[in-house]
């Protein structure tokens, strides 16, 4: 049984505290870049977004946590780039934080 | 978005108030075209007192003290505030200066500045907020004003709503962070805070660190299962600090970044007044919510 609200605050609210508040394909400048990555990647002995989410999660067939997943492989292959403070990198990862709080809200409170 | 404010908070230590009459006429000069005055208080009376978010106090020295001019001083907040336009009231330096209009009518009118005072800035907390000390250079003080942001009290298990606070609305705020009740109503102690920024769950606190009567919660709640309202208490802990906050008289506006079902909202509103909730980290609507007229 998948707790949806746990998944809802620990993956959801917190993977998109910075992204949300950056304007779609805009920049984003070193300070923002850095909590950003805090959001997705964890910090020191945290856990990075994919692991709380497999946590949670676990084996699925739901389609969304299934997309959901699809984008959290995606943003640990842009981690590289995105510490290297590559513009299109950060841009994409905010994008697809933003991708996955909006589709957890979905699927959490349908 | 609120401006920053004057606080008086100290009388600085030493043999006299030498000077605080007259940094409370400029102090009252400066706050009179900011638009925010409250006015003076004897200095046996706001010394230590905690105050508001909003509130602008001056100290009124004793009649038979001496005072300085404290343009230069005044001049340093008006940069600290942002306020290019206040320069006007810059006075010579190291000039006698007539200050006027009296505050007390028996306190002396003329100013003679002996040496030039002593204005120093240093971050006295958290490095967000200054201090200014004037001396009369004879090793007499006269009074120390800080300046500072409005106070956005965030209170929470870790440092995320920190982190964003400082990111989004250092710039406005002065954010200080508690991560238990304890340290919350500490914080009270420093200075009552304009708004509060509340995280509800506290999965990583301490059982220690927790308010809340875990066996009475246990008893009434979950038949006697401890584990279980140790982890209610912990889901909760937000609303429960934020109770304590009340008890204590603060009255700040609480936003939560949660997405509450109405009900729940309306019922958290009529226990503990100003209450806004926010669904996700949207910094605009938080601000937003900071600034709403009560609910």
């Amino acid at each position: 049984m998948i707790d949806r609200e746990r998944v809802l605050h620990d993956v959801g609210k917190y993977i998109a505290r910075t992204a949300m508040n950056l304007p779609e394909g805009a920049l984003v400048s070193p300070p923002l870049a850095d909590l950003m990555l805090r959001d997705v990647y964890g910090r020191g002995d945290e856990p990075r977004m994919s692991e709380t989410f497999d946590a949670l999660v676990g084996e699925t067939d739901d389609p969304i946590l299934g997309e959901c997943r699809g984008c959290l492989k995606d943003l640990d292959a842009l981690e590289a780039g995105a510490r290297a403070g590559e513009p299109d990198a950060l841009v994409r990862v905010a994008t697809l934080a933003r991708r996955v709080a909006a589709r957890l809200k979905a699927w959490a409170r349908p | 978005m609120r401006e920053a404010q004057l606080h008086r908070v100290a009388a600085a230590p030493g043999p006299s108030h030498a000077g605080a009459g007259a940094a409370g006429v400029q102090v009252l000069q400066l706050v009179s075209v900011v638009g925010d005055v409250v006015g003076p208080e004897p200095v046996d009376r706001v010394a230590g007192a905690p105050l508001a978010g909003g509130e602008v106090q001056a100290g009124v020295a004793d009649a038979g003290a001496e005072p300085l001019v404290l343009g230069d001083l005044v001049v340093d907040l008006a940069e600290k505030l942002g306020r290019e336009d206040l320069a006007a009231v810059r006075p010579h330096h190291h000039q006698i200066e007539r200050v006027a209009p009296a505050v007390d009518e028996h306190a002396p009118l003329v100013a003679v500045q002996r040496q030039p005072p002593r204005a120093v800035s240093v971050d006295a907390h958290r490095g967000l907020e200054s201090e200014i000390g004037v001396s009369d250079g004879c090793g007499r003080a006269g009074m120390i004003l800080r300046v500072s942001r409005p106070a956005l009290l965030v209170i929470e298990d870790g440092h995320e709503y920190e982190e964003f606070a400082q990111a989004f609305f250092g710039e406005h705020y002065e954010v200080r962070a508690a991560h238990s009740a304890a340290e919350a109503l500490a914080e009270l102690k420093v200075g009552m805070p304009t708004a509060l920024l509340v995280d509800l769950r506290f999965e990583r606190a301490a059982v220690g660190d927790l308010i809340g009567d875990i066996d009475g919660t246990a008893r009434r709640r979950f038949a006697g299962d401890t584990h279980r309202a140790i982890r209610h208490l912990k889901e909760q802990q937000g609303t429960l600090v934020l109770g304590a906050l009340r008890d204590a008289g603060c009255d700040a506006p609480a936003v939560f970044v949660h997405d509450f079902p109405p009900r729940r909202l309306a019922n958290l509103r009529r226990l503990y007044g100003q209450v806004r909730a926010v669904p996700g980290f949207d910094a605009r609507a938080i601000a937003a919510a900071f600034e709403e007229g009560d609910a």
